[in-house]
């Protein structure tokens, strides 16, 4: 896929808009999530039970002081669990003002996409996920599917 | 932020049992708190299952960098509200490295400065020897625990503690409040009796009015790598340190009982 | 198990009080921890890589690793050319040194995209290429340096992985002192 990412400096060469997204990989494909919302990638810490949270809540972990929620993405999604290893990584993303993190089986790069790289009505409709994703881009290497942060925590995983 | 030190130069005493309990009886209590282990030998890091011959952040990161975000280097141990600074084996060169080096007994101290505004207390748990490790706990602390075995020669180790904490105090410019608690007592013994006896005579209105005693579960509380006061909170062990925590939290702890309680008890 | 009594030969005394003294006197300067000694002495590092050269920052050092925004909010006027802006994070903007332009000698650096952020304790956020897996760098494995006049952020060098170990205080003491003023939190 390495299309470079377009300079972080550049606001001159302003013509098509673009979003910038983090590639991760969960059971076998590749996801982007909005850079915009990262706050940042860790490996993966001390996660602490929360009892009584939904079933995709892994725990909390402690980021600094600060109480985190932490996600399993692959169950969120419907995809088979996998054991954490060394590539495993927790994305710690912002939306609508909520913090938490998503585990992941690795994160890739960085890819730029213009508006018109983006397939809104994406054909994944069949699939468990299908309800956390805003759409796809074709990469060279391969699709690309886009979550929707905004639903990933809908029906109140961050509410305790 | 409040900052206790559990230290004594004897080893084997119940201070790291005592950092566990009054850890978990805060932390359960609604007050966020922090534990620090800075014995080398990690018995309270791997009271909580971690490995103090891993490498990731603690104590000793605190003194390997001039840079090191102490905000960054807790992990979350049970039950929640409470936090862990891990020690690691790691540490047990850090005197021969730094040796005396002017203004290293103050690093702990600015550390917790830090997090100050995270916790409500701070615990620490000191090794059984008087170096830069007990030392800075010793700069960092406005009370310190000194936990005491009442059996026969308890008394002897006592007076060298003593004298080090009047030295520590001039040294740190700042009068340092301690506090006697009798442990691992027997009363059933004559010589835990006296013991406990003598002790008072001694030292008065610095021991602790109650005494931890023994209490074969709390083995049992550090093979399931919880406090007793979590796995038990009405054993014997857990109700002493209770009391213990109450008295320190009220600033009732030498007052004499009143005689109605001490028939009741 | 046994335990190691640690070397203080001197309780009681007037050695004692010196030691104490010493050790809690306020207005000595922090020092910098020497290099670890002995094999079983490592330096948990972050390998993070810039124009094509691999720089260990010791994972103590480093807050956090985030991919880069598309725009940062402008650097001064007359800052330099590596000084790439300042990002907003936690309420604070952070000045961003493209790592391998500001300290790779000029032609060295190449103008890669940095797609990745590490901020590090305090103030300063650098930009790299690629962020590797923390390693754990034993004395055998890096030459250590004396703090030079030329590159005082040179720790020492690396041989595997390949990387030129960071001391984080003085890269920001450096990075303060070339990006010149005007990269305060405004
Ligand atoms: N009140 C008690 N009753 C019974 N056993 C106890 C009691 N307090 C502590 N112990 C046990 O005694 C042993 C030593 O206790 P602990 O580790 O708390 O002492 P310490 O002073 O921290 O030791 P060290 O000097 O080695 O750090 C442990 O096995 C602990 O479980
Ligand atoms: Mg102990």
């Amino acid at each position: 896929m390495s299309e470079p990412a377009r300079e972080v400096q550049d606001e001159a060469r302003a013509e098509e808009p673009t979003s910038r997204w983090v590639t991760v990989r969960l059971a076998g494909e590749t996801y982007g999530i909005e850079v915009l919302n990262v706050q940042e990638v860790l490996r993966v810490p001390e996660i602490a039970p929360v009892p009584g949270a939904p079933h995709y809540v892994l725990g909390i972990i402690n980021l600094r002081g600060h109480v985190v929620t932490v996600i399993d993405t692959r169950r969120r999604f419907g995809l088979p669990p996998a054991e954490h290893d060394e590539q495993t990584r927790i994305v710690i993303v912002e939306v609508d003002g909520q913090v938490f993190g998503m585990v992941v089986d690795s994160v890739a790069e960085v890819v730029d996409l213009r508006r018109s790289d983006i397939d809104t009505a994406p054909a994944v409709d069949g699939e468990e996920a299908a309800p956390y994703l805003q759409g796809v881009a074709h990469l060279d290497d391969g699709l690309l599917i886009l979550i929707d942060l905004h639903r990933v925590l809908e029906d109140g995983a961050g509410g305790f | 932020m409040r900052v206790w030190a559990v230290a004594n130069q004897k080893g084997g005493v119940g201070k790291t049992t005592t950092a566990v309990s009054l850890g978990a009886l805060l932390a359960r209590a609604g007050c966020r708190t922090l534990l620090v282990d800075l014995d080398p030998h990690g018995s309270l890091t791997a009271y909580f299952g971690h490995d103090p011959e891993a490498t990731g952040p603690g104590v000793h990161t605190l003194f390997a960098e001039e840079m090191a975000d102490a905000r960054a280097i807790a992990v979350p141990v049970a039950p929640e509200g409470l936090a862990l600074w891990r020690a690691s084996t790691a540490m047990a060169t850090l005197e021969r490295r730094l040796g005396a080096r002017p203004g290293m007994g103050l690093v702990l101290r600015r550390a917790l400065a830090q997090v100050a505004d995270r916790y409500e207390y701070a615990i620490l748990d000191c090794p059984p020897m008087l170096g830069l490790l007990m030392v800075n706990a010793l700069a960092a602390c406005d009370l310190l625990l000194v936990p005491v075995q009442t059996e026969h020669l308890a008394l002897k180790g006592l007076e060298r503690m003593e004298r080090t904490l009047e030295m520590v105090a001039r040294s740190r410019r700042a009068p340092l409040d301690w506090v006697i608690v009798p442990t691992l007592h027997d009363r059933r013994t004559r010589a835990g009796v006296q013991a406990l006896e003598r002790l008072r005579a001694r030292y008065g209105t610095r021991v602790w009015q109650g005494v931890i005693p023994v209490d074969t579960r709390f083995r049992e509380a550090s093979r399931a790598g919880r406090a007793l006061t979590e796995l038990a909170p009405s054993a014997r062990g857990s109700r002493a340190y209770a009391a213990l925590l109450e008295d320190l939290l009220t600033g009732a702890r030498a007052r004499p009982r009143p005689p109605a309680l001490e028939a009741s008890a | 198990m046994t335990r190691v009594r640690s070397a203080v030969g001197m309780e009681g005394g007037g050695g004692l009080a010196g030691y104490l003294d010493d050790l809690l006197d306020e207005r000595a300067p922090r020092e910098a921890m020497p290099a670890p000694e002995g094999s079983g002495q490592r330096l948990e590092a972050l390998v993070v890589e810039a124009g094509g050269v691999g720089f260990a920052l010791p994972q103590a050092a480093v807050e956090a690793v985030l991919p880069a925004p598309t725009r940062l909010a402008r650097p001064p006027r007359g800052a330099p050319a590596w000084l790439l802006g300042r990002l907003v994070r936690g309420g604070a903007r952070r000045p961003v040194a493209d790592l391998a332009a500001a300290l790779l000698p000029r032609g060295r650096a190449g103008a890669g995209p940095r797609p990745w952020l590490v901020a590090l304790a305090g103030r300063w956020v650098l930009a790299c290429d690629r962020v590797g897996d923390p390693v754990a760098l034993g004395r055998s494995e890096v030459r250590w340096r004396r703090p030079g006049e030329r590159r005082p952020w040179l720790a020492g060098v690396a041989s595997a992985p390949p990387a030129l170990v960071v001391n984080p205080t003085r890269l920001a003491a450096w990075l303060d002192a070339a990006a010149g003023c005007g990269t305060e939190d405004a």
